[in-house]
């Protein structure tokens, strides 16, 4: 069965200059994910992975070639339209949660559809970010700070964040990082959970046990793609 | 608007917790912008705001000037002119659309129980015209109440009519009796009417030009110039000042010249002054004045605020990085910081319209002896769109200073780096900019106080060379008129000084024309060759006055009782003056004249005394003073009273009424009440400028604390390597002040150029800075230099007292 290319990134380099020093981040990166991917990075530190995926969620520009999303070419935005991509397109998921602690639980989740034009109604808002939280199973928490919940909820919070937009792809970076393993445990459960929901995931992790839980797993190597490997099944 | 409503949600749920942040700002620029809105209702209402009278911009007074020999007279006064010529001019001239003639006068309301002494003023039928005067009942003059005809009608005004005659409606047509006079009660004036401030007094009631009392000598004599009478006219839409001027000026010169008999080449001239500019008068500079200092006050509170923003910005850092992820433009980004400096400044806003209400009342009670117009102050209209614009300005000016300090390509690297690193710091550059700012601006702020205070203080603290305790100035008003000539008013007189220097309190009874440092007389003295030695101020004193106020006598001696009570002419100079007449100031014998020419009077100078002070006056500090025998003219002692002793009102008059019960008290005020008076203007000004200079240094001490501490904890880390590589304290400290002093040197520099230059310039256009001294200003940068090095010093001590492990654990 065909499946429908999400992302796919062609020759995709970045080169960061400083002083008289080029240091080539990513070197003519040539990647392809399918709707309801299951794709994982690994490498060793300083090896390019948080670039890639900086250039991925829309939060950096490659030097050159070329980056399509869902048939769009968006290598060569501007820092608005590109914010408007990834409002639409991209959910994220961090490391440390980035859950802003000024707001209670809903308004963290609802966040993104505040930026989204046309704006959604208020009704449309609500039930939307309740069927998320219902989903990763905080819907109780919904009026709590973040800092009065744990760390995987925490994440859980942050998950729903990333779904309530609809997005075409979860960009997720070191997802387990910051919790104890039962919690990292049952946010890898999850997030398999909505990848056989239909859910396409890129992951960024050093944990190869996690690394294992995808479909795909990429290594990135001196910012150069080494090799894919064929875990599960593939297009 | 949605997206507006949930960054105002989103704001105000974050400042909640972070109310010391809030509340500093919001009294920081409350308090600041609360001055400048004060001061902006002043400047608005003096120079801005119409007046309330109809085509107000071309209503001019008509004031005499006198030129002697081409050297123009200039003056002061609101108001100057002569009986004969401003009557002639009413009559004759053609130029205006309407000119009204009015004077200034004070009666007695006889009738009344109380007998109270009220201001009054005798004006033509198109005053009330021309000012639109509102009314409230009756009727004003009409053209039978004009020159000409002495018919006993008044108007009175509407407190007047309020306090003194219960606001009886039936009041028109009613009898009253002011002085001698009994007039028929024919208008009431509206409420709200307000007159021209031309002599700082509310009028009680109006009479009929020709009720002035002149007398027909006073009413001939063109020689005669009043500060007390004048002349208001419209000028027509198309008419030129400077040709109606030269016009009316030679008008009432050739008419002059026919009736010139002071034997002087005196040219009359008549300068149109338009209403505007009289009523603004001199305190249009002070009033600028202070809304530049204001402003600079409010630049100072900005940078420090600008500065706490800036800090705000690093700590939002995180969640703007959040919005950016979840795909908020960068306009959303600037919204949402912006929501967060809109809301602050609106409550500071608030809070500064509160400020702006207590500092329009202060000024109120204590600006009224030298602004016009302050019972008009309000916060009006235009005073809440200029708070509103700039609440709004100053929203947008902070939310994009903090914005420019947002990367927004390294927000994403702060998402990723989940918590390590430093994230976003605040420049050395800007910090440099915030600290060079924030001293030339309080530098410059504090110099400019410094100079007027200076100015201030050389008039308050001048010594006055005579003794202004324990003496009482008593000015009487004897109704009876039985004192109507010389010989009686010396009888009365010598009676109440015989019965007053019985009271075991008074040690010391001396009448003289004025109270010391007080005169209300100038005359131009000259030498036997007709040469001028100077303008001198004249008091008539009695034999025992100099020994009553405590001045020393010089050389030679003082008048005889006979002298006085002879009227001789002889007089007593002043130390200054004695030098102005003979450069070695040994001028016992010499003549002096003055007066007229063809009338003029010779005296002999039988005595120098020590200068006085005068405040206020033109050559205050010279003390060029010259003292005649009392005439009798003026019924006003001075009374001093025994060390610990008191002599009350009361006291007085139950003395008084044993000699006269027609004698009334005109005033009654211990010579020291009257200096404070004359003093009242300097001590406001210093006041505010001690204020202005206190809330600078104040505002600077913080916001370069604020700064140069945020700039030590950027530098913790290194301090704390230095220290772990062996570095004395010392050693870091001075390091770090050094470093931190190269802004604050520039800063200095820069305001210490700009001072020098601001003074230079302002020296040579306002007559204010004349006595001041440019050196001054070199006081202002040590004493910043000091505060900073202060709020240098504190932060670095903060960190490097303790181990150097807590430094570089960054705890």
């Amino acid at each position: 069965m065909n499946k429908e290319i999400k992302i796919q990134l062609t020759e995709i380099s970045k080169v960061f200059y400083t002083d008289e020093i080029e240091t080539h981040a990513l070197r003519g990166i040539n990647l392809s994910i399918y709707a309801g991917d299951y794709l994982t990075i690994t490498g060793p530190s300083g090896c390019g992975k948080s670039t890639l995926l900086s250039i991925l969620g829309l939060l950096d520009s490659p030097t050159s070639g070329k980056y399509i999303i869902e048939d769009e070419d968006v290598s060569s935005l501007t820092v608005d339209q590109r914010a408007v991509i990834r409002n639409k397109k991209i959910g994220f998921i961090f490391q440390a949660f980035n859950l802003i602690d000024e707001l209670n639980i809903f308004d963290n989740v609802a966040l993104p559809l505040r930026y989204r034009q046309p704006s959604l109604s208020a009704e449309e808002t609500k039930e939307r970010v309740l069927s998320c939280l219902e989903q990763v199973q905080m819907s109780h928490r919904a009026n709590h700070s973040p800092n009065q919940v744990s760390g995987g909820q925490q994440q859980r919070v942050a998950i729903a964040r990333a779904l309530v937009g609809f997005p075409t792809m979860l960009l997720v970076d070191e997802p387990t990082g910051n919790l104890d393993s039962k919690n990292g445990d049952a946010v890898m459960d999850m997030l398999a959970e909505l990848n056989e929901n239909g859910t396409t995931i890129c992951m960024v992790t050093h944990d190869p046990r996690y690394a294992g839980m995808a479909k795909t797993q990429l290594h990135l190597s001196d910012g150069v793609l080494l090799n894919d490997l064929e875990l599960g099944e593939t297009a | 608007m949605n997206l507006f409503l949930i960054e105002l949600k989103f704001a105000i749920l974050a400042l909640r917790y972070r109310i010391g942040f809030a509340m500093t700002i919001i009294l920081t620029l409350g308090v600041t912008l609360g001055a400048l809105i004060t001061m902006f209702a002043l400047n608005h209402t003096l120079l801005v705001k119409p007046l309330p009278y109809p085509k107000y911009d071309r209503l001019v007074t008509t004031n005499f000037s006198v030129a002697i020999s081409d050297k123009t007279k200039t003056t002061t006064d609101s108001l100057r002119a002569n009986l004969p010529g401003l009557e002639f001019l009413y009559k004759n001239q053609t130029q205006f659309t309407k000119l009204a003639i009015f004077g200034y006068k004070r009666q007695y309301l006889t009738d009344h129980s109380e007998q109270p002494y009220l201001k009054g003023q005798f004006s033509s039928p198109e005053y009330f015209e021309l000012l639109n005067v509102p009314l409230y009942k009756g009727r004003f003059f009409s053209d039978k109440e004009g020159l000409g005809t002495k018919i006993p009608n008044v108007v009175l005004s509407y407190d007047t009519w309020k306090t003194y005659f219960n606001a009886e409606e039936d009041i028109i047509g009613r009898n009253i009796q002011l002085d001698s006079v009994r007039y028929t009660v024919i208008g009431i004036t509206a409420k709200d009417f307000k007159e021209p401030d031309f002599r700082k007094v509310e009028t009680n009631y109006w009479v009929p030009w020709e009720y002035h009392n002149y007398t027909d000598k006073q009413k001939s004599n063109w020689g005669d110039f009043k500060n007390t009478i004048g002349g208001l006219g419209l000028l027509s839409s198309k008419q030129n000042k400077t040709v109606t001027e030269t016009t009316l000026s030679s008008l009432i010169n050739n008419e002059f010249q026919q009736f010139n008999n002071i034997g002087l080449p005196i040219t009359v001239g008549i300068n149109l002054v338009p209403l505007k500019t009289l009523l603004v008068g001199d305190s249009k500079e002070s009033a600028i004045i202070l809304l530049i200092s204001v402003i600079g006050l409010l630049l100072i509170a900005c940078v420090n605020i600008t500065n706490m923003f800036f800090s705000r910005a690093t700590e939002k850092q995180h969640n703007l990085a959040i919005q950016a992820a979840m795909g908020a433009k960068r306009k959303q980004i600037y919204l949402s910081i912006f929501v967060e400096c809109l809301i602050l400044t609106s409550l500071a806003s608030a809070f500064s319209l509160i400020v702006a209400k207590w500092g329009i009342e202060l000024l109120q009670i204590m600006g009224s002896d030298h602004f016009n117009r302050l019972d008009e102050l309000d916060l009006t209209p235009p005073v809440l769109i200029f708070t509103f614009a700039i609440s709004i300005c100053l929203s947008a000016i902070f939310a994009y200073l903090s914005n420019g300090l947002i990367n927004y390509q390294a927000l994403k690297k702060h998402l990723q780096n989940s918590g390590k690193g430093s994230g976003l710091q605040i420049s050395k550059k800007s910090r440099s900019i915030l600290v060079i700012s924030q001293v030339a601006l309080a530098s410059l702020l504090l110099s400019g106080s410094t100079v007027i205070l200076e100015k201030s203080l050389s008039i308050i603290n001048y010594p006055l060379g005579f003794n202004s305790e324990n003496i009482i100035s008593i000015e009487l008003y004897d109704k009876s008129k039985i004192a109507k000539d010389k010989k009686n008013r010396q009888h009365l007189i010598s009676t109440i000084e015989n019965r007053l220097t019985k009271m075991p309190q008074i040690t010391h009874f001396s009448p003289s024309t004025s109270p010391p440092s007080v005169s209300q007389k100038q005359w131009h003295v000259r030498d036997s060759l007709d040469n001028t030695l100077g303008v001198f101020q004249v008091n008539q004193v009695s034999s025992n006055y100099f020994e009553a106020i405590q001045v020393p006598l010089v050389s030679g001696r003082t008048f005889t009782k006979e002298e006085v009570r002879d009227g001789d002419n002889v007089a007593l100079v002043s130390r200054s003056a004695a030098k102005l007449i003979t450069p070695d100031g040994n001028a016992i014998g010499k003549r002096i004249y003055y007066g007229p020419p063809k009338q003029s009077v010779s005296s002999k100078i039988i005595g120098i005394v020590d200068d006085i002070y005068s405040p206020g006056a033109d050559n205050s500090k010279a003390g060029f003073a010259l003292y005649t025998p009392y005439d009798a003219k003026e019924l006003h002692f001075l009374a001093r009273v025994d060390e610990g002793q008191t002599l009350t009102k009361r006291q007085l008059i139950s003395a008084l009424q044993e000699i006269d019960p027609q004698i009334r008290i005109l005033d009654y005020s211990t010579v020291r009440e009257i200096y404070k008076r004359r003093i009242k203007q300097s001590e406001l000004i210093a006041g505010i400028s001690t204020a202005l200079a206190f809330l600078a240094l104040t505002l600077t001490s913080i916001g370069v604390y604020g700064v140069l501490s945020y700039s030590a904890q950027m530098r913790k880390y290194e301090m704390g390597v230095r220290m772990a590589i062996g570095a004395k304290m010392k050693q870091v400290r001075r390091l770090v002040i050094v470093d931190s002093m190269t802004p604050i040197g520039l800063g200095l520099l820069i305001s210490t150029i700009a001072s020098f230059f601001l003074y230079w310039w302002a020296y040579q256009n306002f007559e204010v800075l004349a006595e001041t001294k440019g050196a001054t200003l070199l006081i202002c940068p040590p004493i910043i230099l000091l505060i900073t090095l202060v709020a240098c010093y504190f932060p670095v001590e903060k960190i490097i007292k303790n181990d150097p492990i807590k430094a570089l654990r960054n705890e």
